[in-house]
């Protein structure tokens, strides 16, 4: 498993951090995006995120979010993305999910 | 200033070179020029993320990488609306290569009352309505 931790605004200025951290994770089969201390994402983070989603679930690989706060998670709303397997209210829960599905993906 | 009605603060005009490292301040300037107007938490955050997105589309979209481009913000409250504007003096955002270019206007459409998208002369206009909250 390997975390990510967004802390303060997620945009263009930032989007290529994330796309880097998220090569870094490339030999996890799990990478969870802790979102806690994340308090603006918009359409070019999670582009990132969706893209990063669809190429690591062909691998086999699972990407979550972890526990966005409230605006984020509006936000996510708004655009489709609180789906039951992508985002999670804490690391635990994503990870149990992640177990239970195991490489099967 | 009466003491009657909303808080009317004087109009911004925020003018900022066409780079990543403007959208965060341009959009924080728009936030905060939404709760001097009395804009609940909710609102706040909508301007901001269509602040976001239609600054993200300057910078990505109205001048090659070589030029040096500016996207400007102005705000101002009439009646119950709040008037965001953020323009740029570039290229037609339409005419470049445009991916993902769709999804930051789909976003910028849901989150205000009503958008205009406006190319008439030099570069492109988007000119958002959002409705302030009753006083």
């Amino acid at each position: 498993m390997w975390e990510i931790k967004i802390e303060g605004e997620l945009d263009l200025a930032f989007a290529d951090q994330l796309t880097a951290a998220l090569d870094r994770a490339a030999g996890s089969r799990v990478v969870l995006i802790d979102l806690s201390e994340c308090e603006f994402i918009d359409s070019t983070g999670t582009s990132v995120i969706v893209r990063a989603y669809v190429a690591m679930k062909k691998e086999g690989r699972r990407l979550a979010l972890v526990a966005p706060a409230s605006q984020i998670r509006r936000y996510l709303e708004m655009i489709g993305l609180m789906q039951d397997n992508l985002v999670f209210e804490s690391a635990e829960t994503a990870m149990t999910a992640a177990d239970r599905d195991g490489g099967s993906e | 200033m009466t003491g009657k009605g909303r808080s009317k603060p004087d109009p911004i005009r925020v003018v900022e070179p066409a780079e990543p490292s403007s959208i965060a301040p341009l959009r924080q300037r728009a936030g905060s020029f939404a709760a001097e107007c009395g804009a609940h938490d909710d609102l706040i955050a909508d301007v901001k993320l269509a602040v976001s997105e239609a600054a993200t589309n300057v910078v990505k979209y109205a001048y090659d990488a070589a030029d040096e481009g500016v996207v400007e913000l102005s705000a101002t409250v009439k009646d119950r609306w709040l008037l965001v504007r953020v323009g740029d003096e570039g290229r037609k955002w339409f005419d470049g290569p445009s991916t993902g270019l769709g999804l930051g206007v789909t976003i910028i459409a849901r989150l205000c009352e009503s958008v205009k998208i406006v190319q008439e002369g030099k570069g492109t206009k988007v000119l958002m309505r959002f409705e302030l909250p009753a006083t």
